[in-house]
């Protein structure tokens, strides 16, 4: 079920309503029941594929915990590892591999080629898995009771909320919230939907307006050059914070308004001044996942200078496949991790010179474009359609030729909808970021001012959303 | 009362005052928007509003872009003697101009129906359902023709369409720009100027693209709709094909194939142009393209009148 469908503004009020309505020991069947709906309104079969990471990483956990020595816990540990990835390779990666295995073998002239499986990648399965890996490195690191309610298990994993697009969330913070008794509050309730709201806007209003200029572009870059390939790469950059941390806002507001507090995914990430620090307001629940699992098993900082430059970019490579089996995600992992490193060096240097960029604010304004503009050149790697794509697409915007592409037809007015939807966004942005002690208006202290802002943000959306838009992005991985 | 009922009790009161205060904004600025929406007085809106509402030309041409930018009303009025309206619409498919065509017989009776056909029309098209967005505007005013092709669009559509403020969505830029910079059109002909350049591209795997592609039988009945009622109400009924500037291989296009089956079973007209060389762009012809086109097809028509 999409976030953004009729579907599910009836779904969510019946399903907040159940659940304060039951009784606590029913809750957990009732949002397990409900999460499966959930997810079986995409290809209601693959509800079998989560079921079966489902049960091999609940019978891990207990394992884990009931193994006495360290090197079996391990064994079990990698045992649900591997099972759990294996699933993920099969349906993310297989064809991947497939196809290059398939070009190189057309390359050194061998006759041997191996058949592509034609499966639909489930939706979420990337998400799903890695939240269920966080659950058994968790019991094996000691920091996790297993959870022997295989229900309420089942439903850390499948919570409809962050079921397909995360927050991937840790055992510790979500696993004991379905055991608490939620009485109903009226904050909750007040704070969910409002983050609700602002998700609507950011993914009706800013999103999926920005997407139609930016597929227009990016889906023929032959027939474009270099000014429209730069709006069209800024207007993307746009486009996927405001479809992801739009779909988390949804996600976390929906999960709130029952009471339960699902981690921050996003933070004003493109008031960042360095990369560094894009990446720790940028898909939190991600980030942290890869520092917690991946960086600092490999060794995080307590290795060599150059050890740790590796393990930076081996992190982020891994980060950047994780999001497709594409070449062009791997390339935008790995120029990530080149920024990140480049970066620390560029700190080391301005430390020894005794220069502060963050205190002056010009400097700091500098930081800022200087960020978001790696970060928008990253950016196309992630949107274009092939390696080849991006590469055309770096050089006509460094070409800088004109004229700017303005769309024909019933679209000729998305890219000024657009403009218009990301000057908003930026204006509340801004406001949070600098100025929250401020005036605001959705904050006042009086009433009928907050409620005026939000029925006059929902107004806005009725008005200005674009209701025919399709899935979240962060869908597909 | 227990806190948990006073939490209730707070939340229903909070809902209701903001409810209230949307309805508020429903009836302000929907009101406000849906005044502006119906004075225009040019753009696409306003030449809809006067296809709905106003015409009654002797000649009505339907279709899409390829209608618009190339039958020029002037060259058939010359021609036939007959008024003429340019009825075409930029960027719609056949849902949507069989729509608008039954709203126009619903009041008015044209002598001539002149539909030009795009060749992929009876494909299944997502971009063909989404842009009947453009006619949600009108529901309030022909709940019957516009609620049956709605219904086609998704279950919830009419519930979506009870607000003002989704009715008029994605208007406001349209009515303000118009607004201050009018656009101007021949009795709804909108010409293009300039001429093509040269434009590389290999349009040899297109006959290959073919075999993805679906038919919609939401779009057959759409056209059968459109020849019942012509039919019914003794409007004789003219179906052109515009040309486009490179050869297509149709062989193995069944949109195309089925289309020309359907107006052949029906004894319909058909003046095909499938190649030409003017053009402005890629798929449209310029304003010579068009008059010359326009005097070609109403040639045809005062013959097959005579």
């Amino acid at each position: 079920m999409l976030f953004n469908s009729v579907s599910f503004l009836i779904f969510f009020p019946i399903i907040t309503i159940l659940f304060y309505a039951l009784p606590h020991k029913f809750r957990w069947f009732m949002l397990l029941s409900a999460s499966c709906v959930f997810y079986m309104f995409f290809i209601p079969a693959y509800i079998l594929i989560l079921a079966i990471t489902i049960i091999i990483d609940y019978y891990a956990g207990i394992y884990i915990d009931r193994a006495k020595a360290k090197p079996k816990k391990k064994l079990i540990l990698i045992i649900s590892i591997i099972s759990t990835c294996l699933v993920l390779f099969v349906f993310k990666y297989y064809n991947f591999f497939i196809d290059n295995f398939n070009s190189i073998a057309n390359f050194l002239d061998w006759n041997y080629s191996v058949e592509s499986l034609a499966i639909i990648l489930p939706i979420g399965l990337s998400f799903h898995t890695f939240q269920s890996l966080s659950y058994v490195v968790e019991v094996y690191r000691g920091h996790q009771k297993p959870e022997r309610h295989f229900g309420i298990y089942s439903l850390y994993v499948m919570f409809y909320p962050q079921l397909v697009a995360g927050p991937i969330e840790r055992p510790q913070n979500l696993l004991h919230q379905f055991r608490a008794n939620h009485k109903f509050q009226f904050n909750n309730i007040s704070e969910g939907l409002k983050q609700m709201v602002f998700g609507f806007f950011m993914k009706l209003v800013v999103a999926d307006r920005a997407s139609i200029y930016v597929n227009a572009v990016y889906n023929n870059p032959d027939q474009h050059t270099g000014l429209t390939f730069i709006v069209a790469t800024i207007f993307f950059a746009f486009q996927i914070y405001c479809d992801f941390a739009g779909y988390s806002n949804i996600a976390i507001g929906s999960a709130k308004a029952m009471g339960f507090n699902l981690m921050q995914n996003f933070n004003r990430p493109y008031f960042s001044l360095s990369i560094a620090e894009f990446w720790k307001r940028w898909h939190i629940s991600l980030s942290t996942w890869f520092r917690d699992y991946l960086y600092i098993s490999l060794g995080g900082n307590r290795v060599s200078s150059t050890r740790r430059y590796f393990n930076l970019f081996i992190t982020f490579v891994v980060s950047g496949f994780w999001h497709g089996a594409n070449w062009t995600y791997v390339i935008w992992g790995g120029l990530n991790g080149i920024y990140l490193i480049i970066g620390i060096f560029i700190k080391k240097f301005f430390l020894k010179m005794g220069i502060r960029l963050e205190k002056k604010l010009l400097t700091r304004v500098f930081s800022i474009l200087v960020t978001f503009t790696l970060t928008c050149l990253a950016w196309v790697f992630f949107r274009a359609n092939s390696s080849s794509d991006a590469f055309k697409i770096i050089e006509g915007i460094f070409s800088f030729s004109g004229p700017v592409y303005i769309p024909s037809g019933p679209d000729v007015i998305a890219p000024i909808y657009a403009i218009f939807a990301i000057m908003i966004l930026l204006a509340i942005e801004i406001k949070h970021e600098f100025f929250n002690t401020s005036f605001s208006i959705f904050n006042n202290k009086f009433e009928w001012v907050r409620l005026t802002a939000y029925a006059g943000m929902v107004a806005f959306i009725l008005l200005f959303g674009v209701f025919d838009g399709g899935q979240f992005i962060y869908f597909q991985f | 009362m227990n806190v948990e009922k006073i939490q209730y009790r707070l939340l229903i009161i909070k809902l209701f005052k903001f409810l209230i205060i949307l309805l508020l904004f429903e009836f302000i600025v929907g009101g406000l928007v849906q005044w502006l929406f119906f004075n225009q007085e040019s753009g696409k809106y306003a030449r809809l509003n006067y296809t709905m509402s106003v015409a009654n030309e002797d000649i009505v041409i339907f279709g899409s872009s390829h209608a618009n930018r190339h039958f020029d009303p002037n060259v058939f009025e010359n021609k036939l003697g007959l008024s003429c309206y340019n009825a075409g619409v930029q960027g719609q498919e056949l849902l949507f101009v069989s729509t608008l065509f039954k709203i126009l017989c619903e009041r008015d009776t044209p002598k001539i129906i002149i539909l030009n056909i795009d060749k992929n029309w009876l494909f299944y098209s997502q971009d063909g359902y989404d842009r009947l967005s453009e006619i949600e505007p009108y529901y309030s005013i022909f709940p019957n023709e516009i609620g049956d092709v709605l219904n086609r669009k998704g279950s919830f559509e009419k519930i979506k369409l009870m607000l003002k403020l989704y009715r008029f969505n994605s208007t406001i830029i349209h009515i303000l720009k118009y607004k201050f910079f009018p656009q101007t059109d021949i009795k709804g002909y909108r010409p293009l100027i300039g001429e093509i350049k040269t434009f590389n591209k290999d349009f040899s795997s297109d006959v290959n693209r073919y075999t993805k592609l679906i038919i919609d039988s939401n779009c057959i009945s759409a056209l059968e709709q459109i020849i019942e009622i012509s039919k019914a109400k003794n409007i004789k009924l003219y179906t052109t094909i515009s040309p486009y500037f490179y050869s297509t291989d149709e062989s193995k296009n069944i949109s195309y194939l089925k289309l020309i089956e359907i107006l052949n079973k029906n004894e319909i007209p058909i003046f095909n142009y499938l190649n030409d060389t003017r053009f402005h762009d890629f798929s449209h012809l310029n304003k010579a393209g068009a008059k010359h086109f326009s005097e070609i097809v109403s040639n045809e028509i005062s013959k097959n009148i005579n």
